[in-house]
Parts: C-alpha cells; structure tokens; sequence
C-alpha cells in the first residue's frame, strides 16, 4: 500500500501553546487573568507577550519579523516575547506564505496590532491616575505620565488594560521609524538554537493518548516498513483532521542511494 | 529496518531527521564508528555493534556555535545532517580553510 498519512489532533497542536498565555482558535476559554487585544496578540500579567506568527517559516525569517514588527509598535522587549506559530485559522488572514508578501500584506496589520495594545494600556493608566490619556505614553515596557513622570509596568496594568475599549483604528497613534528597535534591524531567526541542536521540528506530538502523528508523515513504497511506518490511528476524539494523500514516486527509480543486497 | 527509524521511534532522538529516504539530502547524517552515513540507508545490521553519535550528542561542538554566530540556517530541518557532516569533515581534515569547508559541504 502507498499513501502518505497526515494525522492530526487537535489535543495534539493545543500542546505546544502555553496555557497561561492565550489560546486561539479553540474551543477552550482563555485563562481570566490573560488580555488578548488582538488575535495576533496577547498579555499576560508576568509581562510576557505572545505574538503569533502566523506565516510559514521557511528562511525567509517571517517567523520573527512579523512579531517584531507588532513588538517595536507596542515598544516591549523582545526577549520578553513568546513566537508561537499559528495553526489555520480563517481568523489571521491569509496564511499563504509565497511571493515575497508576507511583509508587504501584513506589516500594517501588525503594526496595528501593536499600537492598539499600546494605547489601551495608556488609557488604563490615565484611568489609573485620573489624568489625559494624551499625557501617557508607552514606551520600553511602561507607561509614563508626562507631566509628573510617573511610570508604571505594561505588566500591572494588563488587567485595567482588558477593561478598557478596544480601540479603532483611526484613534492609533505610531511611533517614528526614528524610534524603531527591531524594524529595520537584522536579527536572528528565533529558533536558531533548537535548530542546532536537532530540537527543532522534533516537537513531540508522540501519543498522549490521542494518537497524534504530526511528525510522522511518512511515505510507504510498497516496501514493508522500509521507508515508513504507519500512523498510529488516532482515537475519534480530539481528531480533528485527517488527510490522506495520493501515492508519491521517488524523483527517480535508479536506484540511486540503495545498496547492493537492500530488499526490495 | 533502518538506523534512522531506530534511531527516531526506539530511541526517541529525533534530531535526526527524515529527508528523502534515498541517502541524496543528508538531512539523517550520523557518525558510525566516527564516520558521517545516512541513517536513511544504513541498516541495523550494518550498525551493529558500532558506535553512534547523532546531532543529540555533539554536545556544544564548536560547529553547531558557528552555525549560530554564522546564523546559518534557513528553515533548518535539515541542518542536524549538514552539522553532522561537517562536524566529521573536519575531524578528518582539521587542516581545513573556511573555502575549502564551503567546498566539500553535503
């Protein structure tokens, strides 16, 4: 039998988002404690920020930049940023990653992820301090009050922040690209070190009782248990999705790369 | 059965990749008794009884921290198997110019 099985679990892809930040696109509710002003976006009080990338890394380095681009406008630290890759969801928009538009479609709604967070956390710290929220502005991870220079944390405001309207789009401010951290600025794909070390593309979706095979998408040529292995069948609940795929012939039938004696 | 399948589902290392199944894209390179094989066509039999070492064993070679400072990869999936392989290039020739290295990649 040739075929090339995909199975995948909902469970399965609902295990490499933290719980403690936002879900998405599931039917599980968000922790109460967390702010999610975006579906690209959210909050938790520790301060952390998850960013969601929702394009297909493939080199080109979307995978951080697009983030990047929603963390300069929000003005946090980067290291302070979680990347987690989105599964499809109609939700982010377009999710076909191919001719070089990624940036090009995406920057502003990024952008605009960014600055409507920002603003509501200076809206929830002039609601703080009963004053203009014209005289707050976000910068490096706090707000400050102008004209008495009083600072408070993004983090201690998250709460507050939830309370508060999200904004339209008209009502956005941005900073200048004078005051860019990241954009403009090369940086480092953001799983360089799993990469290295062979801990990328190993997340494990080994059966946690669902039997999900994300990782194992093999290809069986006939040749019992040479190339492939087959899937273990995932129980009916919590599958979400299987696709089965039409036979695949190798790029040539030469022979290249087999040894004298391998069974055929 | 292959040494990449034992290697990936007995042993669970799985930073060892699958590539093409035909020994062409490197992306199962290991080191058996030292030397870099695809595991994709090594047998277990042809294994037995030698020593093996995959990307999970490197253990901060200076390679994988030129990779990062070079910030080498591109998506990456194969980049275990493109370490591996230079890791023992340059065990075999440790005489080697940084041309010489580009040269003889894969």
């Amino acid at each position: 039998m040739n075929r090339v099985e995909l199975i995948v679990s909902r469970r399965g892809f609902l295990g490499i988002f933290s719980a403690g930040a936002f879900v998405l696109a599931t039917d599980l509710k968000a922790d109460a404690t967390t702010w999610q002003p975006s579906v690209y976006l959210g909050m938790e009080p520790s301060g952390i920020v998850t960013i969601v990338a929702h394009r297909s890394e493939m080199g080109t380095g979307i995978k951080p930049l697009l983030p990047m681009v929603a963390a300069d406008e929000l003005d946090v630290d980067f290291k302070n940023v979680r990347v987690e890759q989105a599964i499809g969801d109609p939700k982010y928009g377009s999710q076909d990653t191919d001719g070089s538009n990624s940036i090009r479609s995406f920057y502003e709604p990024l952008r605009i992820a960014g600055a409507t967070a920002r603003l509501m956390l200076e809206r929830a710290a002039a609601a703080k301090w009963s004053v203009p929220a014209a005289e707050c502005k976000g910068r490096n991870e706090q707000v400050r009050h102008g004209p008495s220079g009083r600072k408070i944390a993004y983090r201690e405001l998250v709460t507050l922040a939830a309370s508060q309207a999200v904004p339209k789009k008209e009502e956005l401010t941005y900073k200048s690209p004078s005051e860019y951290r990241y954009i403009g600025k090369a940086q480092p794909i953001v799983d360089l070190g799993d990469i290295c070390t062979g801990k990328r593309f190993s997340e494990s979706t080994r059966d946690a009782g669902d039997g999900v095979c994300v990782d194992r998408a093999v290809a069986r040529h006939g040749r019992k248990n040479y190339f492939g292995r087959r899937c273990r069948s995932a129980k009916s609940e919590g599958r979400s999705q299987t696709v089965t795929i039409d036979p695949l012939k190798p790029p040539t039938d030469s022979g290249a790369g087999r040894r004298r004696g391998d069974r055929r | 059965m292959p040494l990449l399948w034992f290697l990936r589902d007995v042993l669970e290392l799985t930073g060892t990749k699958f590539g093409c199944g035909l020994g062409l894209c490197g992306a199962c390179t290991v080191h058996v008794n030292g030397a870099a094989v695809r595991s994709c066509q090594t047998t277990m039999k042809a294994a037995a009884g030698k020593s093996v070492t995959t990307i999970e064993g490197l253990a901060h070679n200076p390679v994988q921290a030129a990779w990062e400072h070079g910030n080498v990869p591109q998506c990456g999936y194969c980049q275990s198997g493109q370490i591996m392989q230079a890791v023992a290039l340059l065990k075999a020739k440790p005489s080697l110019r940084q041309r010489h290295r580009r040269n003889h990649a894969g």
